[in-house]
């Protein structure tokens, strides 16, 4: 019986591997702009990547590809997007740069000229096709200490906030 | 949409209580083994006391205190699970065996072991927290490491209840002893902590 639970649980792997990414989006009144900070796993998104480009792009390395940020900027245009008062705004990418323990990318996207919008939808589906257990997590920060939380996962790619 | 604090007390509950990361949740079934459920109090205070060594050392790693090194952390929490199955096997010798396989625990070593083991199952928390936790001032970090540590807390409670009502049907309905089920639920952790134990050899 010992060894039926074993089999049991070995069927569903002691991995502790988790798939999460994280993001900010907040209105900076100052510049009239959205700003969004991005922190995606760096292995996570190769393996995305490699979906439509099998080569390796080496992102965030010395040997990183000319193209892999081409492909970047592709890949999080299908997959983030933002609604601001019903009408879809595309985003400028800015930029990347590793995280601190070198896992990780933080990319810097920005939708310019806008004004704080009504309503927002999030759409935030990176990841989602490679991993079943992948969540985004977007912290959204808006003027006046107004601060929201969504949890996306498969089964909740995206959500609407009237501000 | 949820506020912050909702959101990560989700993932705190989500991540205690995940089958797929199950290591956490087989600690507490070893932890639980010896007791039945009219010693529901006791299991409380252990369940305290893991929670104590745990929130420790969360806090500590998240607030960039201690530094993780997640491959002997992952290696650890299956070596802690062992332990407390083979403490269980053994406690009826440190210990005056009461009636019907109450043991009276006047060592009570398993509120330390608890505790103890609560600070490294903390810094395996540590690796997924650090993942999830938002930068920057717009999202204090206190307050994602509290609604992360009431999930773990709400979903630590949740399997003790599982545990003890599990043991409360076999020692009623199934007519097991105590000892038999102690036995049972203690070896096949042990087996299956040994499993993930040398999965997760460091090196």
């Amino acid at each position: 019986m010992n060894l039926l639970i074993v089999f049991l649980f070995a069927a569903w792997g002691p991995a502790h591997a988790f798939h999460v990414s994280k993001a900010v989006v907040e209105y900076n009144p100052g510049e009239q702009a959205i700003q969004v900070s991005m922190h995606l796993f760096l292995d996570d998104l190769e393996a995305a990547l490699k979906r439509t480009h099998p080569e390796l792009l080496y992102l965030c390395s010395d040997k990183e590809k000319p193209e892999a940020e081409t492909y970047l900027k592709e890949y999080l245009s299908q997959h983030f997007r933002l609604v601001l008062d019903g009408q879809p705004k595309a985003w400028n990418f800015l930029g990347k740069e590793p995280s601190e323990d070198l896992q990780g990318v933080w990319c810097y996207l920005e939708i310019p000229k806008t004004k704080a919008p009504k309503s927002i939808r999030v759409l935030h589906t990176a990841l989602m096709e490679v991993f079943d257990d992948q969540k985004n997590i977007v912290h959204l920060s808006f003027p006046g200490n107004r601060e929201w939380t969504c949890l996306l996962s498969k089964d909740h790619k995206e959500e609407t906030l009237t501000l | 949409m949820q506020s912050l604090f909702q959101t990560y007390l989700t993932l705190g509950f989500e991540h205690i209580a995940d089958l797929k990361g199950y290591d956490h949740i087989l600690f507490i079934i070893a932890l639980c083994a010896i007791y039945k459920l009219s010693e529901w109090r006791k299991v409380v205070i252990l369940a305290t006391a893991f929670t104590l060594g745990h929130s420790a050392t969360l806090a500590l790693a998240a607030l960039d205190i201690i530094p993780i090194n997640a491959e002997w952390i992952e290696f650890l929490i299956p070596v802690t699970i062992l332990a407390t199955a083979l403490y269980n096997v053994v406690v009826h010798r440190f210990s005056r065996e009461m009636d019907e396989g109450t043991f009276d625990r006047r060592m009570n070593l398993n509120y330390f072991f608890a505790a103890g083991f609560g600070l490294i199952h903390g810094m395996g928390f540590s690796n997924f927290f650090r993942a999830m936790v938002m930068p920057g001032e717009h999202a204090q970090l206190v307050k994602q490491l509290f609604a992360f540590n009431i999930g773990v807390e709400v979903g630590q409670l949740l399997i003790i209840a599982c545990v003890l009502a599990a043991s409360y049907i076999a020692f009623n309905l199934g007519k097991i002893k105590q000892r038999e089920w102690n036995l049972f639920i203690s070896g096949g952790a042990a087996a299956n902590a040994l499993v993930i134990a040398l999965e997760r050899w460091p090196g």
